[in-house]
């Protein structure tokens, strides 16, 4: 997904409230065209790297191989992600 | 940052450092002279490399570069210098009496030492000499220190005595660089970098002239000799410092140099607002909604002479990081750290709100938007990364609620099941909230709007709308957490966009390195404040939503009621069950507890007194059906009759009470009066006393135990609880229920008459009526405590099935014979049933064709329904139907790639295709919601053909062979004596033992109606400690609230406990699962295979008639919903 379409295609789900575009535009009613595309910009990048890790995934999941390497890496980064070590903020993070 | 010594700098390591030193002062045509010293700005030796030098041996030493603040020695007084430096003042002479404004009482309140002394004092100028810099830690100099003892020439540090007062240039002024080299270019360093070492002569609060002058203008002057100190020397004021803070204030807001300068010196010089201030509170710069970024170079304060100086480029006035980074400037750290950011490449977000923008404005606008940038931000992320990373994985249907009472299914303390699935990895890795079903999203957004203050987290979108102007507010009141936690979302995102980004061309390298891109862009994610700060946000919202709208569905599962249901329940249904909701509105503004007592399943005859107890209703026709009415009404009509509720009356109660959590009943025999209560049991026991017989024969180590009897004791303690008026008023009837099944029942007495004719008096002769009945209740508590008694039981009674089946004119003597043959004949019956049971099974699980036809498929089967478009929804059984098997094939299955190998098919090949009913109703109770979405979408897509397929009107639905274990009810059958010729029928033997026919049989069945354990109250024990007690005034109620009931009954079984002749158990003392009646799946008799039949026949038939018949809105489109796979 380019960032155009990912921008068209969050224009298309500005009227529909189940989508996070209506609140997004519902908010900026009132903003600055400028503003207005910014986030837009911000959103539809966020969009589009959603759509890549997706599609890794599923990529990666058509295979014993690829399946046996998610597995791999999920339950490394598992075992990472629990260590106390690396939940600790460093100060660079702790002074917001 | 280690230092780098001369002899590395040089190319010299192998030289010692005083030999590198030396060499300096030897010019390269004279090697090994003392002649003329080099001048270093003229030869090869560039100066800056001395610079380096001197830094390094700065970095050494950075924090002993200040005076150290020793703690006040004993005996030394304090004062404030003169510019000459003597004594000011002291305590007595300045402010006596007034130790509050005394500068030196402060300044002994809140400093750990003492800052100078008299110069004039020998005594005290000693003391300070030797104190000021306290002790060294070993190894350590200070820069001075280096500064005089640095190079061949070294200068030795004046004696104290022997200083020229605050000027001392001998020692720390400008030295001559040709003479000594290393020390000039340490003094040109440390004079560029104004880092010198305060001395006893560095800046004072100058009081004495500027008066009060001096703590507003100044406490700094802007020294420019090194080791020396000029009085006169430009005065740095707090204005000044202000403009020049403000200044980077205002670059911070992406506001150019040249009008930040304006802006400030509008705002010292002119007093404050103008036009351009106007300006930027109306008009909030790109950093304040988070959309840019400042170079950190435009917010430094800087010394221009640094960077002339040293060619790295070091002009900081103020370390922003840590001496390191200061020092490393301009180049990478060092020491290699990757937990300091080199300024270079640095960019802030800025101060997000404007400097002239009060923190407690009217209204921060500028603060409130980076707030609502945040809520977009963090909403993207939750809304669009994780749902395409989840929703482009097959198996990722959202957690249903899973029955409370099947917890094996269930992870360890969380109400969804256990999932060993990639995508389960994924959640588990994330640590995203379970949310029972409910919306993760929904969730995040609830508790966001939990975290920026709006109360009522229903919907996501209500923020839109006047609850956005609480947050703001809410902002007002605490901008400054707000603004950390924004900045840090923003900061992050930044990393984790980056990082993503570099997914573009992941498929460049490859799946695999595909794959590395993907944990490391996880990794970063997990790193993140972002991340958590929405983790934590949807854990608190999910618990709000929970709390709000779906209170005890971890406790209930899907049957619990949400709290906005429960207001539209004004009625207990019989088939709710109590416990699922927390209260019902029973009429507006009567809000009950489900648990009031007065709502428990009763019947009391109708009298003049139980009609009187409030909450006590007289039974109507709706309650029983018109057969128990007659019965009742009957009942109630009679005076002087036995008073007792028919068989009818107490089925129909316990059938509700049945319905209950854990049924928990007491039922008066002499009455049948029966009442349920909670089951607020505090302790249970049961114990059973056996009592042997002995006798002793000679020569026997042990007597010889004859069984004598057994008794058996159960104790209960509950606890009656009153919830409303109603209910205290009740709980005494209750009570005094409870205690008349302690005594007996009297006959009617002796009636006597007074006088006669119209005016006589009939009446009964006071305490003539005689005890003639004595207390016996049933006592039940769900399957544990209840009657034993059933059909099976009676069979046995009556010698069993086998000795019942006989027919025809047998011998006695034969008759032993012949039932020892049918129990054979049974045997190989069974054999047979269990091997026609265990090929069915066989063929069912590997996918053979030949299973086609009839099947029970069980309640909690994971089934499928397709599209014509290959959608597939997927629903779980809700209870158990009978259908058939229409088809068994190879198909693409909804999880996995089903392919058929010619010529065989394994587990994994094969899925059967069964028949749904299309009635409503049936969908409804077969498969719920998700069914009848599914069936709804169907329909509205142009008919269930069209949609599901199979040219007609039939819905089809699929099962894994795996997914569960059918029953075959054509093969479910009873085994039967087929060896033996000549045997009854079983319909025949039910004929027999019919309670029309049978007398023993009505009486054991009929007589005594009831599901409870039959027995006699053996201790009634009643205690109110700890209660609260009514204390109405004329309502007669001042009586505890709650009454602890400690009570200990003597089962009379119905049927007689221990083994039968056959070595069976006659009837069970715990008449739980395969024990309760008509429910053993083993049993050989009429009782078992077809008593299971007819019961999950029944439960299916009961879940037909109860299902909800969903609207159209309630339904829907399934493919939005978790159904679709």
């Amino acid at each position: 997904m380019e960032i155009k379409e990912a921008i068209e295609q969050l224009r298309k789900e500005k009227n529909d409230p189940n989508k996070p575009a209506f609140l997004i535009y519902a908010m900026l009613k009132t903003a600055h065209p400028t503003v207005v595309e910014m986030i837009e910009y911000q959103a539809a990048k966020v969009m589009i790297a959603g759509e890549m890790m997706k599609n890794t995934i599923v990529e990666a999941s058509k295979t014993e191989e690829g399946r046996d390497r998610l597995n791999k890496g999920m339950a490394e980064l598992l075992a990472k992600y629990k260590s106390p070590s690396f939940n600790d903020m460093n100060e660079e993070e702790k002074d917001g | 940052m280690a230092r780098q010594t001369l002899g590395e700098l040089l190319g010299k390591q192998k030289e010692s450092e005083s030999q590198v030193a030396a060499s300096l002062l030897v010019p390269r045509e004279q090697p090994g002279g003392l002649g003329v010293p080099f001048l270093p700005q003229e030869d090869i030796i560039p100066r800056v490399i001395l610079g380096v030098y001197a830094q390094g041996l700065m970095t050494e030493n950075q924090l002993h570069t200040s005076m150290y603040v020793v703690p006040h020695p004993p005996g030394l007084e304090t004062g404030i210098l003169s510019t000459e430096g003597n004594d000011v003042y002291t305590v007595p002479e300045r402010f006596p009496g007034d130790e509050e404004n005394d500068p030196i009482e402060n300044f002994k309140a809140t400093s750990t030492g003492f800052f100078q002394t008299s110069q004039g004092k020998a005594t005290t100028f000693d003391a300070f000499t030797k104190n000021s810099r306290g002790e060294l830690p070993e190894g350590v100099r200070t820069g001075h220190d280096l500064l005089s003892k640095e190079g061949v020439n070294s200068i030795p540090p004046a004696k104290p005595s022997d200083r020229k007062g605050y000027k001392d240039d001998t020692h720390y002024g400008q030295v001559d660089a040709t003479k000594r080299p290393i020390a000039a270019a340490l003094h040109d360093t440390l004079v560029a970098l104004n880092k010198y070492t305060p001395t006893q002569e560095s800046p004072f609060l100058d009081y004495s002239e500027k008066g009060d002058s001096a703590f507003v203008k100044g406490l700094y002057s802007i020294q420019r000799d090194l080791g020396a100190f000029d009085k006169d020397a430009e005065s740095l004021s707090i204005a000044e410092l202000r403009k020049v803070g403000g200044e980077l204030l205002f670059k911070a807001q992406s506001i150019s140099a040249a009008d930040s300068r304006t802006l400030m010196n509008n705002f010292t010089d002119d007093g404050g607002y103008g036009f351009t201030t106007d300006l930027m509170v109306l008009i909030p710069h790109l950093t304040q909604i988070g959309g840019g970024t400042v170079d950190v170079s435009n917010l430094k304060a800087r010394v221009r002479k640094g960077s002339e100086i040293l060619a790295t480029g070091q002009d900081d006035l103020i370390a922003v990081q840590s001496f390191e980074t200061t020092f490393g400037f301009g180049q990478p750290s060092a020491s290699g750290s990757d937990t300091l950011i080199s300024p270079m490449n640095g960019t802030s977000n800025g101060t997000m709100n404007s400097p002239v923008e009060p923190f407690d404005g009217v209204f921060p606008a500028g603060m409130a938007l980076p707030v609502v940038y945040s809520i977009i931000v963090v909403g993207l992320f939750g809304q669009w990364i994780l749902p395409s990373v989840i929703s482009g994985l097959k198996d990722t249907e959202g957690p249903s609620v899973k029955d409370p009472t099947k917890p094996w299914t269930m992870s360890l303390g969380r109400n969804y099941e256990v999932d060993d699935s990639f995508t389960n990895g994924i959640l588990e890795l994330l640590g995203l909230p379970r949310t029972n079903g409910g919306s993760f999203f929904g969730a995040m957004m609830a508790g966001l709007m939990l975290f920026y203050g709006l109360e009522e987290p229903v919907s996501p979108f209500s923020i839109v709308g006047p609850d956005f102007i609480n947050t703001a507010l809410n902002l007002i009141y605490s901008p400054g957490y707000y603004l950390v936690m924004v900045k840090g979302i923003l900061r992050d995102m930044a990393t984790i966009l980056n990082t993503i980004s570099n997914l573009g061309n992941l498929f460049d390298s490859g799946i695999f390195g595909a794959i590395t891109s993907l944990f490391t862009s996880f990794e970063v994610i997990l790193k993140s404040y972002t991340f958590r700060f929405f983790m934590v946000m949807t854990r608190v919202g999910d618990q709000a939503i929970k709390y709000m709208l779906r209170p005890g569905l971890d406790g209930h599962g899907g049957k619990a009621i949400t709290y906005d249901k429960q207001k539209e329940i004004a009625i207990l249904d019989p088939s709710l069950h109590r416990t699922a909701l927390s209260r019902f509105h029973k009429s507006p503004g009567e809000v009950k507890s489900p648990l009031s007592l007065t709502l428990q399943h009763g019947a009391f005859l109708p009298s003049t007194t139980n009609d009187l107890i409030p909450g006590v209703e007289p039974l109507i026709a709706s309650d029983f059906g018109e057969k128990a009415l007659e019965k009742s009404y009957g009942l109630y009509t009679q005076v002087d009759a036995i008073n007792r509720l028919g068989a009818e009356v107490v089925d129909a109660i316990e059938s509700k009470i049945d319905s209950e959590y854990v049924p928990f009943s007491i039922q008066d025999l002499r009455t049948n009066e029966i009442f349920s209560l909670p089951a607020f049991i505090t302790s249970i026991s049961d114990d059973f006393s056996v009592q042997h017989a002995t006798s002793h024969g000679y020569g026997r180590t042990d007597p010889v135990y004859a069984h004598s009897k057994t008794t058996r004791s159960i104790n209960l303690v509950f606890n009656l609880v009153s919830m409303n008026e109603e209910d205290h008023s009740y709980m005494y009837h209750i009570l005094n229920k409870l205690v008349a099944m302690c005594y007996p029942q009297r006959d009617g007495g002796i009636p006597r008459k007074q006088g006669a004719g119209p005016g006589a008096q009939y009446f009964i002769q006071p305490f003539s009526q005689t005890p003639i009945a004595s207390p016996i209740i049933r006592l039940r508590l769900g399957d544990l405590i209840k009657t034993n008694k059933s059909s099976l039981a009676l069979e046995k009674l009556f010698g069993g099935t086998e000795i019942l089946q006989l027919k025809g004119d047998i011998k006695a003597e034969e008759i032993q014979v012949k039932t020892e043959e049918l129990s054979k004949s049974y045997a190989e019956s069974r054999k047979k049933i269990v091997e026609k049971r265990r090929e069915k099974l066989a063929q069912w699980n590997s996918g053979n064709p030949e299973v086609k036809g009839k099947v029970f498929i069980p309640q909690g089967t994971q089934m499928y329904v397709k599209s014509k478009d290959e959608q597939w929804y997927s629903f779980e059984t809700l209870v158990g139907f009978e259908t058939k098997v229409t088809k068994a094939f190879a198909t693409k299955g909804p999880r996995k790639t089903y392919t058929l190998q010619s010529g065989e098919t394994s587990v994994q090949d094969t899925i059967f295709e069964v028949e749904i009913p299309k009635d409503k109703k049936e969908v409804s109770a077969i498969g719920g919601k998700a069914l009848a979405s599914a069936a709804k979408e169907a329909e509205s897509s142009g008919g269930l053909a069209a949609i599901f397929g199979g040219g007609d009107s039939s819905i089809k639905g699929y099962i894994l062979p795996s997914s569960c274990t059918p029953i075959w009810f054509d093969d479910y059958l009873d085994p039967k004596g087929e060896a033996v010729t000549g045997v009854k029928a079983v319909e025949d033997i039910e004929q027999f033992l019919n309670t029309e026919t049978n007398p023993v049989a009505r009486s054991f069945l009929q007589s005594s109606p009831g599901k409870g354990l039959a027995c006699v109250i053996t201790t009634l024990s009643l205690s109110y400690e700890g209660a609260l007690w009514g204390t109405g005034n004329g309502d007669d109620l001042t009586a505890p609230m709650r009454v602890q009931i400690n009570m200990s009954v003597a089962p009379i079984h119905d049927a007689p406990l221990g083994l039968n002749s056959r070595g069976d158990i006659f009837a069970p003392s715990h008449p739980v699962g395969f024990y309760s009646p008509g429910t053993g799946p083993n049993s050989t008799t009429s009782m078992g295979d077809s008593a299971r039949k007819t019961k999950l026949l029944d439960a299916y038939q009961k879940a037909k008639k109860n299902a909800v018949i969903y609207t159209d809105k309630e339904l829907s489109d399934p493919s939005k919903s978790d159904a679709l796979i």
